[in-house]
C-alpha cells in the first residue's frame, strides 16, 4: 500500500490525476471551513504558512485523532514521518532523527502545551504517554517542528518540538459524555462541556478517567527459572489515569488548566527489584499540574503577549528490594518540581521584516528529590533544590523579495552555572506559491537536569556538566499540486557532542556518575506524501532512512532503526458520517544495548466512527489487528534485553452529545 | 456528502481564492446603470491570492457575467471593481482606500488584522489551523451591500 501510495504521489506531482479530488471552487463554504490553512504557531511563536516556516512541519487535527482513535500523545506521534516510540511498559521514549538511546526521559523533545513549556524541571522529561496528564480528546491540533529551536525555546528544543493546541468551547461546541471498554480489562469515561457565549467568553472543560489491567501474564525469558515465577508476571501491568482539564477564554486573556495523574504496575522488575511481587509492587505514579495564563493584545500594529505559568510535578516510584528475609525491602523515590514561568514577546511588522523578540524567567522553586525505605524507615536521601533561568530571545524574518526569505534568530539562556546562545538560521525560497525550497541550520542545547546533577548520587563531579548541544543542518523541499496533493522531501545531518553519559563509578553512591562526553553524528533523509483523493478519501504515506553514529565506538546508536515507512487512509462510508481509517507502520531492526538487535517490524491499526442519529456516536479501534509480536530495546535499568509489547487490542466506545448546537 | 477532514494539502493562497469565490454567491450588489457585462474582482498586494483567483474563476460565471481578475497599485483603484482584496500592504494604506471607498458598491476582504473595526466588510482570520472570516456588516449595509443570512451564521462573531 505504502509503495504504490508514493508511487502514485510522486507521479502525479508532474500530471494532474484522475484520483485528484474535486477543485477547491466545487466545495462549498462549510467543506471549505474544515481544511487546514497550513498555517503553524509554533515555530516561529506566530501564526505563519507552513511554506515559509523555518522549519519541516507536520500536523494532527483533532478531525484525525477522532478518525484514527488515538488514545495518547505517542499514538499520534507513531504516525507521524520520522518518529517512534519505544515503550518500556512503564514509560515511552519518543524517537527522532534516529535518536533515541534506551534509559533516556523524553529531554531532547521540547513538549509544549499552547506554546507553554511542560517538560518538567527534575528529568526535563516530556511525557507522551498516559502519564501526559492530558487527555487527546482534549487536543485542537498538534503541531510537529522538527529540528533545533533553542534560539526561541531554549533547553530540550534539540531534534524536535511538539507542540499541542488544546480545545476551546467553541471547538467542544457542546456537552459530551464518553465511555469505552476493551480488552486488557480497559474502560474509559469522559464528560466534557464547552460553550462560547455571546459576550466572547469560551469556557471548556474535561474530566477524564481510564483504567486497564494490562497483559494478564507477561513472560520475560530473562527471569524464567523456578524461583522467579518461571518468567511470569502475573497481572502486574495495571494503569489507572485521571485527567481534568479546563480553559477560559475573554478578549486576550486564555487560562488554561491541567491536572492529570497516571498509576502505573511495572511488570519488568526493573532496577533489580524482585520480580513478580504483588505484596509490594513496583509502582510508578506521575503527576503533572498546569496553570497558564496568556495574555496578549495588539498597540498600533505590535502584538504583545504577557504569560505566567505555575507547573507542578510529582513522582513516586515504590521498589521492593530483596530483604532476604519474608517481606521485600521497599524504597520508595520521589520528586517534586514545581516552576513559576514569567514571559512577555513581541510581534511586529515593518516593512520587510517580521520580528519576534521576548524575554524568559523561570522560578524553579522547588528541584526535591527524596529517598527512603517504608520499613524499617530509613531516609536515604532528602535533597532539597532550586534554582532560577532567564534569557532573551529574537527572531527576524526578512522577505527579501517575493520568491526569497531570510530567517534569522538568537537566544541567550542564564542558568546558574552556565550560560548558553543558541542561533537559527534559514533561507527559504518560494519560486510560486505551491512550492519552497529550504535550507535551515540551528544550534540546540539540552541542560544538565535535577536529576543528573544529583552530587549525593553521583559525586560532586556532576556539578560541572555542561549543556549538551547539537547542530543540525536540513534541506527541505515542499510541493503542493493542484489542492489535492502535498509532497515533501526533506534531508539533514547533525553532529551532537558533550552528551551527557552515564559512567561506573565506585566512588558514587549509586555508581555511577554523568559525564560530558559523548558525540553523535547522523544524516538521515525523509519523503513524505499526503493526498486528497476522490470519494473523500484521505491519505498519507511516509518513509524515513537514517544511520546515526556514535564518534567514540564507531557503532551506530543503539535504539536506532535504519527505516520507517508509515501509511495512513481514512475512507468515508459505508453509512452516512461513518469513517474507516487504517495506519500501517514499519520499523526497521533497531540495536540493543548489549550489542544485538530487535527484530524489525510492521503493525496495523484500524478504527471504525459511526454518528447514530445527532446525540449518538459508535465507534471501535483495534491496534496491531494482526496481533504481530514484537519487542522494543530495554534499557540498563532492565534486566531483559527487550521488552515485549501488546498484541491485539480492541476498544469500542459510545458518546452521547449534550446542548450541542 | 460527508465533510472533508482537514487536509494540508491545500496552499493559504488558493484556500483564500476560494473562498472569495465562494462567499460572492453569498452577497447581492446593488444595480447600478454604469454595470458591465464582466465583473471586476481587484487584487492589492497579495500576487499569489491573484493567481490563484485568476485559475479559480477561469471559464466561470456570476449570475452570467464573466469574472475578471486584475492587480492594482493603491491608491489608483479602477472604478470598474467590484470586490477588492488587499493584504501584505501597510495598514495606513488600507486605511486610505477604505475611507477612498466609504459607501460605495465594493466587497472589501482583508487579512489585515483588525479590518472589520476600520470599516472593512470581511476579514480572514486563521483560527485552530482553519481559515475563516468576520463581517463588517455596518460597512455593507451602508454601501447597499446585502449579505446573506448564511454567510452571517458563518462568520465569527468579533
Amino acid at each position: 500500500m505504502l509503495g504504490a501510495m508514493l508511487v502514485l504521489a510522486l507521479s502525479a506531482t508532474t500530471a494532474p490525476s484522475a484520483w485528484a479530488q474535486a477543485p477547491l471552487s466545487d466545495l462549498s463554504i462549510e467543506e471549505l471551513m474544515k481544511l487546514d490553512a497550513g498555517q503553524v504557531y509554533g515555530a516561529s511563536q506566530r501564526l505563519q504558512p507552513v511554506t515559509e516556516a523555518p522549519a519541516s512541519v507536520s500536523f494532527v487535527t483533532v478531525e484525525e485523532i477522532r478518525r484514527y482513535g488515538y488514545r495518547t500523545l505517542a499514538d499520534i506521534l507513531r504516525g507521524i514521518r520520522g518518529f517512534y516510540v519505544t515503550n518500556d511498559r512503564n514509560f515511552s521514549l519518543l524517537g527522532a532523527q534516529g535518536f533515541a538511546k534506551p534509559g533516556d526521559y523524553n529531554s531532547r523533545i521540547l513538549l509544549l502545551v499552547n506554546g507553554h513549556r511542560v517538560n518538567d524541571n527534575m528529568f526535563g522529561q516530556a511525557e507522551i504517554g498516559a502519564e501526559f496528564g492530558l487527555d487527546p480528546a482534549m487536543f485542537e491540533r498538534v503541531e510537529i517542528i522538527r529540528g533545533p529551536a533553542s534560539s526561541l525555546y531554549g533547553d530540550s528544543a534539540f531534534f524536535a518540538v511538539v507542540n499541542v493546541i488544546t480545545r476551546s468551547g467553541a471547538s467542544l461546541g457542546g456537552g459530551a459524555i464518553t465511555a469505552e471498554a476493551g480488552n486488557l480489562g480497559t474502560h474509559l469515561f469522559r464528560a466534557s462541556m464547552g460553550r462560547r457565549f455571546a459576550n466572547g467568553l469560551d469556557v471548556a472543560v474535561s474530566g477524564t478517567s481510564e483504567h486497564s489491567d494490562g497483559i494478564a501474564r507477561l513472560y520475560f525469558p530473562a527471569f524464567d527459572s523456578p524461583t522467579t515465577n518461571n518468567g511470569v508476571a502475573d497481572g502486574l501491568d495495571g494503569e489507572s489515569v485521571g485527567q481534568f482539564y479546563s480553559r477560559l477564554s475573554y478578549k486576550g486573556l486564555v487560562v488554561t488548566s491541567t491536572y492529570g495523574t497516571r498509576l502505573r504496575d511495572v511488570p519488568t522488575a526493573s532496577f533489580g527489584t524482585v520480580f513478580n511481587e504483588h505484596g509490594s509492587r513496583e509502582q510508578t505514579t506521575d503527576r503533572h499540574t498546569m496553570i497558564d495564563a496568556e495574555y496578549g493584545r495588539s498597540f498600533a500594529g505590535t502584538d504583545v503577549t504577557l504569560r505566567v505559568s505555575f507547573d507542578r510535578f510529582t513522582y513516586d516510584g515504590f521498589y521492593p528490594f530483596d530483604s532476604g528475609g519474608k517481606d521485600p525491602l521497599v524504597a520508595q523515590n520521589s520528586v517534586l518540581g514545581t516552576r513559576w514561568t514569567f514571559g512577555s514577546g513581541l510581534t511586529r511588522s515593518v516593512g520587510r521584516n517580521t520580528v519576534r523578540a521576548g524575554v524568559e524567567f523561570i522560578d524553579n522553586t522547588n528541584q526535591n528529590q527524596f529517598a527512603h525505605y517504608l520499613e524499617p524507615a530509613t531516609v536515604l536521601l532528602e535533597k532539597p533544590l532550586w534554582s532560577t533561568q532567564h534569557a532573551a530571545y529574537g527572531e527576524d524574518e526578512i522577505k527579501l523579495s517575493r520568491w526569497f526569505i531570510v530567517n534569522a534568530g538568537l537566544r541567550y539562556d542564564g542558568y546558574s552555572n552556565f550560560r548558553s546562545v543558541t542561533p537559527r538560521a534559514a533561507l527559504i525560497f518560494t519560486p510560486s506559491s505551491i512550492q519552497s525550497f529550504k535550507y535551515l541550520y540551528g544550534r540546540a542545547f539540552r541542560a544538565p537536569n535535577a536529576y543528573e546533577l544529583n552530587d549525593y548520587y553521583f559525586g560532586v563531579g556532576v556539578s560541572g556538566l555542561r549543556p549538551e548541544r547539537v547542530d543540525t543542518h536540513q534541506l527541505v523541499w515542499e510541493r503542493y499540486t493542484d489542492n489535492w496533493l502535498r509532497t515533501s522531501v526533506s534531508t539533514y545531518w547533525y553532529k551532537a557532542d558533550r552528551l551527557i553519559t552515564a559512567l561506573a563509578d565506585d566512588t558514587t553512591v549509586l555508581g555511577s556518575t554523568f559525564v560530558n562526553q559523548g558525540e553523535v553524528h547522523a544524516k538521515g533523509l525523509e519523503l513524505e506524501a499526503q493526498m486528497r483523493l476522490r470519494w473523500g478519501w484521505q491519505a498519507r504515506a511516509s518513509y524515513a532512512v537514517q544511520k546515526a553514529t556514535d564518534q567514540t565506538t564507531h557503532q551506530e546508536l543503539s535504539n536506532s532503526p535504519r527505516q520507517m515507512a508509515k501509511a495512513q487512509l481514512s475512507i468515508p462510508g459505508p453509512l452516512e458520517g461513518s469513517f474507516l481509517s487504517i495506519e500501517a507502520q514499519y520499523l526497521g531492526k533497531r540495536g540493543t544495548i548489549s550489542g544485538s538487535h530487535v527484530a524489525s517490524n510492521a503493525i496495523a491499526n484500524i478504527n471504525f466512527v459511526q454518528p447514530l442519529g445527532h446525540t449518538w456516536e459508535f465507534f471501535t479501534g483495534v491496534r496491531n489487528v494482526f496481533g504481530t509480536e514484537y519487542l522494543d530495546p530495554g534499557s540498563d535499568v532492565h534486566l531483559q534485553e527487550a521488552i515485549p509489547q501488546n498484541g491485539r487490542t480492541v476498544r469500542f466506545g459510545l458518546q452521547l452529545k449534550l446542548f450541542s448546537h | 456528502m460527508p465533510a472533508p477532514a482537514p487536509a494540508q494539502d491545500v496552499t493559504g493562497p488558493s484556500l483564500k481564492a476560494a473562498f472569495i469565490y465562494n462567499m460572492m454567491k453569498f452577497i447581492e450588489w446593488p444595480v447600478g446603470p454604469s454595470d458591465s457585462k464582466s465583473f471586476v474582482i481587484c487584487v492589492l498586494g497579495d500576487a499569489a491570492v491573484h493567481q490563484a483567483l485568476e485559475q479559480e474563476s477561469k471559464g466561470r460565471l456570476l449570475s452570467g457575467n464573466s469574472i475578471t481578475v486584475v492587480r492594482v497599485n493603491s491608491p489608483g483603484l479602477p472604478p470598474a471593481c467590484r470586490l477588492i482584496y488587499a493584504s501584505g500592504i501597510p495598514r495606513n494604506q488600507v486605511v486610505q482606500f477604505l475611507a477612498a471607498l466609504r459607501g460605495a458598491p465594493v466587497l472589501t476582504i482583508s487579512d489585515l488584522d483588525g479590518f472589520t473595526d476600520i470599516g472593512g466588510m470581511v476579514q480572514f482570520i486563521f483560527a485552530q489551523g482553519q481559515l475563516r472570516f468576520s463581517i463588517g456588516l455596518e460597512a455593507a449595509q451602508m454601501a447597499q451591500l446585502k449579505i446573506s443570512a448564511k454567510l452571517l451564521t458563518l462568520a465569527i462573531r468579533k
